[in-house]
């Protein structure tokens, strides 16, 4: 244990593959797409998209669902389940000293459609009080400050499909700047609307495979033409690895770096040479005291867009010297949920670390010949490692990149 | 009670998911737990699920300490009185 390592003692997971971590482990494990025609998209060019399971989110937050969005609902759900997962009772905890930041890529959508039509017929009074407080990308971390009596710093931490891991970064620099003491972070993400699909469709961003929905999302693969709009929520708590070594708390894995860039280069498309990627590699390695041959495993960003894999598999190339550990994609199954994925994708590094185990690339039929990988597929790879990386990039340029060791 | 009263206890209870046996009609706004801007959130599904009209500019509903009846009553003046059925 390092004097600036944190630990990680709870996760949350409600994914696609699942509402609970071993749920979603499972599914991920098994290698088994969930894209489907959603029929909640309408008519939209690319109705396809990864959902989470049917929860019933009354049962779990009470009667106050009625004024949040999907994603709050997500995130707190997520959020409960951390708690749990870390055997902390919000009820005896000091609230002062607990921090929640949570990510988000995308302001909410779930009103917009309704309040654009009365705004359009001049029906301003019919406009719901709530489509600002319950829509604005704080709304998960305040409702989750709510909920569990946090009282610490909050807040939304934005960058695009970065989000996620970029607030487990930030996360991370609050407990070692000693503003809080545990804290809750991750992300959450409830795009499944016909606008934002239809947007992402227009950008040419979405997978087109409408004959073969689940096979849609193939990260890698060579046939691949686009990514596949998903939902979902993860969240960790965090704490110094002293402190909760001195609460008994069972530590998953210690989260151990952190590294940050942006490309400066363009507002949607990743640059060509993927130099941001390796400088927020280097900065993470370098945070966590670690060099290239200790990482055993990367989970890629892994979209399933022609360049994002493409430029992302040059750039571990390069920062790796040619010699990448085994790869995975876990969007193969639960799709993009865009500012949860960090998050998402960070929690099942640590669960690749607690079993030992790379779960599949979903769909990699044919390895792109222009990638060259070792991207585990098709079944999951029993693999020791005593570190993995989690690899997240966003629109602008956003790149981030997290560390994980065995506790 | 008017079908003015049902209609917003129906809200109350399947939107707004507050207990049926909570929602009587001497309880008030704040005893079943809303806040202002839920109050101007039940005018608005009551004008997008039902269709009724709202009180507007109105200090009836303003108050948290109105009771249901009140509230409901409010609601049913708002309405627009019904045709006579001698002009059909």
């Amino acid at each position: 244990m390092r004097r600036d390592d944190i630990a990680v003692t709870g996760i949350g997971l409600v994914t696609p593959a699942g509402v609970g971590a071993d749920a979603t482990w499972g599914t991920v494990c098994s290698g088994t797409p969930t894209a489907a025609v959603d029929p909640s998209l309408g008519d939209v060019p690319v109705p396809i998209s990864c959902r989470v399971p049917p929860f019933d989110a009354q049962a779990v937050l009470g009667p106050q669902v009625w004024r949040m969005d999907r994603f709050t609902h997500l995130a707190l759900t997520a959020a409960r389940q951390a708690v749990d997962d870390a055997g902390l009772d919000p009820a005896t905890w000091d609230g002062a000293r607990v921090a929640v930041v949570v990510g988000v890529g995308y302001d909410s959508k779930d009103l917009v459609i309704p309040a654009v039509r009365k705004l359009i017929d001049g029906a301003y009074e019919k406009l719901s009080p709530l489509l600002i407080p319950r829509t604005t990308a704080n709304a998960a971390a305040a409702e989750i400050c709510i909920a569990l009596g946090a009282h610490g710093p909050s807040m939304a931490v934005t960058t695009a499909c970065a989000s996620g891991a970029t607030a487990l970064g930030t996360a991370r620099d609050l407990l070692l700047a000693n503003r809080c003491d545990i804290a809750l972070a991750g992300g959450a993400e409830a795009p499944c609307h016909p606008l934002p699909s239809a947007c992402f469709a227009q950008m040419g961003a979405l997978s087109t495979r409408l004959h073969d929905p689940e096979g849609a999302s193939r990260p890698f693969d060579v046939d691949r033409d686009g990514f596949v709009l998903a939902e979902g929520a993860g969240l960790l708590v965090l704490e110094r690895a002293a402190d909760a070594r001195a609460r008994g708390a069972r530590t998953s894995a210690h989260f151990s770096g952190y590294g940050t860039s942006t490309d400066g280069y363009h507002y949607a498309a990743p640059h060509p040479d993927g130099a941001g990627i390796e400088q927020a590699f280097t900065a993470a390695l370098a945070d966590a005291g670690l060099t290239t041959s200790d990482i055993g495993h990367v989970n890629a960003h892994g979209t399933g867009t022609p360049l994002n894999d493409r430029i992302e598999g040059a750039a571990l190339n390069h920062v790796f010297d040619g010699h990448p550990p085994p790869v995975t994609s876990t969007k193969g199954v639960t799709g993009h949920p865009l500012g949860a994925a960090g998050a998402i994708e960070a929690a099942l590094a640590v669960l690749s670390l607690g079993h030992q185990t790379i779960p599949p690339t979903a769909n990699l039929q044919n390895l792109d010949p222009d990638i060259a990988l070792d991207v585990v597929a098709k079944t999951p790879r029993p693999h020791r490692m005593d570190a993995v990386a989690s690899n997240s990039c966003g629109f602008g340029g956003h790149n981030t990149v997290l560390i994980l060791r065995r506790a | 009670m008017t079908p003015v009263y049902e209609a917003v206890k129906s809200v109350l209870t399947s939107h707004f998911n507050i207990p049926e046996d909570t929602v009587r009609p001497e309880a008030t706004l704040e005893d079943i737990g809303l806040d202002s801007l839920a109050v101007v959130e039940l005018l608005c599904v009551l004008q997008d699920e039902l269709g009724l009209h709202v009180p507007t500019g109105d200090d009836a509903l303003k108050s948290l300490h109105v009771t249901l009846a009140q509230a409901a009553a409010a609601v049913d003046q708002a309405q627009p009185a019904p045709v006579p059925e001698t002009l059909a």
